[in-house]
């Protein structure tokens, strides 16, 4: 194994638990978040050499993983289909907080719902988010400041109406 | 009265502000009820989604080792056991060929059982999802 390899490996561990989180929230299920980390290792370790050691490896590394998570939602993107439309049918209550998070987040923008995702789950800073998403970082403060202003309003909705019969 | 915008509580809440910046922010939520109300809803909610984000943390099982490597060589190696049994056929008399040949169909036949056994079924319910995705 070479040097690079290594390095690469070194700085990426680190940040499994948290991409997997990231994937994990992006696709709903493990197996499908372990495909998209597989596939970003694989592409970071072919693209070793195009990182800019001056750009915070994390965005670096979160902008990968979110382009392989991108290709499997556009895989399974009629299942998804029928999956969205099902829920979207079933009008079901939130069954704990953790449900009604979930509600509240999957009713979010898709822009909103990623920052979120990728400050929490991938526990990125400012400047991560900035370089993960390709957008200026003061454009990520106030896209980050709406969109848990969205969330909020959300989560008080249901809970002022837990049945969801709005 | 210290302006603000609101998006800065949200920086603040993230540790993203300068500390000269913070400290007057939080000096101006100690005269300002509406603004300290209005942080204390985001630091409930952070906390919120940070222990969901929590939850969600596994450690992923990955292979960094070339892929695309792992098939080339098996490939490489096929071509050049076609192209011996080919040579061997011509220069040996045929019963060594047919024997040969047989013997290359065999170690193809085991190969491709090996790694029919060793798939698992996330491997054959991802083949099932790619064909039901076109």
């Amino acid at each position: 194994m070479d040097d690079s390899r290594r390095h690469f490996e070194t700085t990426v561990g680190p940040l499994l638990p948290r991409s997997a989180a990231f994937a994990h929230a992006q696709l709903g299920n493990r197996q499908d978040a372990e495909d998209a980390i597989q596939d970003a290792a694989l592409r970071a370790c072919q693209r070793l050499g195009a990182y800019d050691p001056s750009r915070p490896f994390a965005g670096w590394w979160f902008a990968i993983l979110r382009n392989c998570c991108h290709d499997i939602l556009r895989r399974r993107q009629r299942m998804v289909a029928c999956e969205l439309h099902e829920v979207a049918q079933s009008d079901r209550p939130p069954l704990d907080e953790r449900d009604a998070l979930e509600q509240a987040l999957a009713g979010l923008s898709a822009a909103h719902r990623e920052i979120l995702q990728l400050r929490y789950c991938g526990d990125c800073s400012y400047r991560d988010l900035a370089l993960a998403l390709d957008i200026p970082e003061g454009t990520v403060m106030s896209r980050l400041h709406a969109a848990r202003r969205a969330l909020a309003e959300r989560l008080a909705a249901a809970e002022r109406d837990p049945g969801g019969t709005r | 009265m210290t302006a603000y915008d609101p998006a800065e509580l949200s920086a603040l809440l993230d540790g993203e502000l300068e500390a000269t910046r913070a400290a007057e922010l939080r000096a101006a939520m100690r005269e300002n009820d509406a603004m300290r109300a209005e942080f204390e809803r985001l630091a409930g909610l952070h906390q919120r989604l940070l222990d969901d984000a929590r939850s969600r943390q596994f450690q992923p099982r990955i292979a960094l080792a070339d892929s695309t490597a792992s098939v080339r060589w098996p490939l490489l190696a096929l071509l050049v056991c076609v192209l011996a049994v080919r040579l061997a056929s011509k220069l040996a008399p045929p019963a060594v060929g047919a024997v040969l040949e047989g013997l290359l169909l065999l170690v193809l036949l085991s190969w491709l059982a090996t790694r029919l056994w060793r798939a698992t079924d996330a491997d054959y319910l991802k083949l099932v999802q790619q064909a039901v995705a076109g």
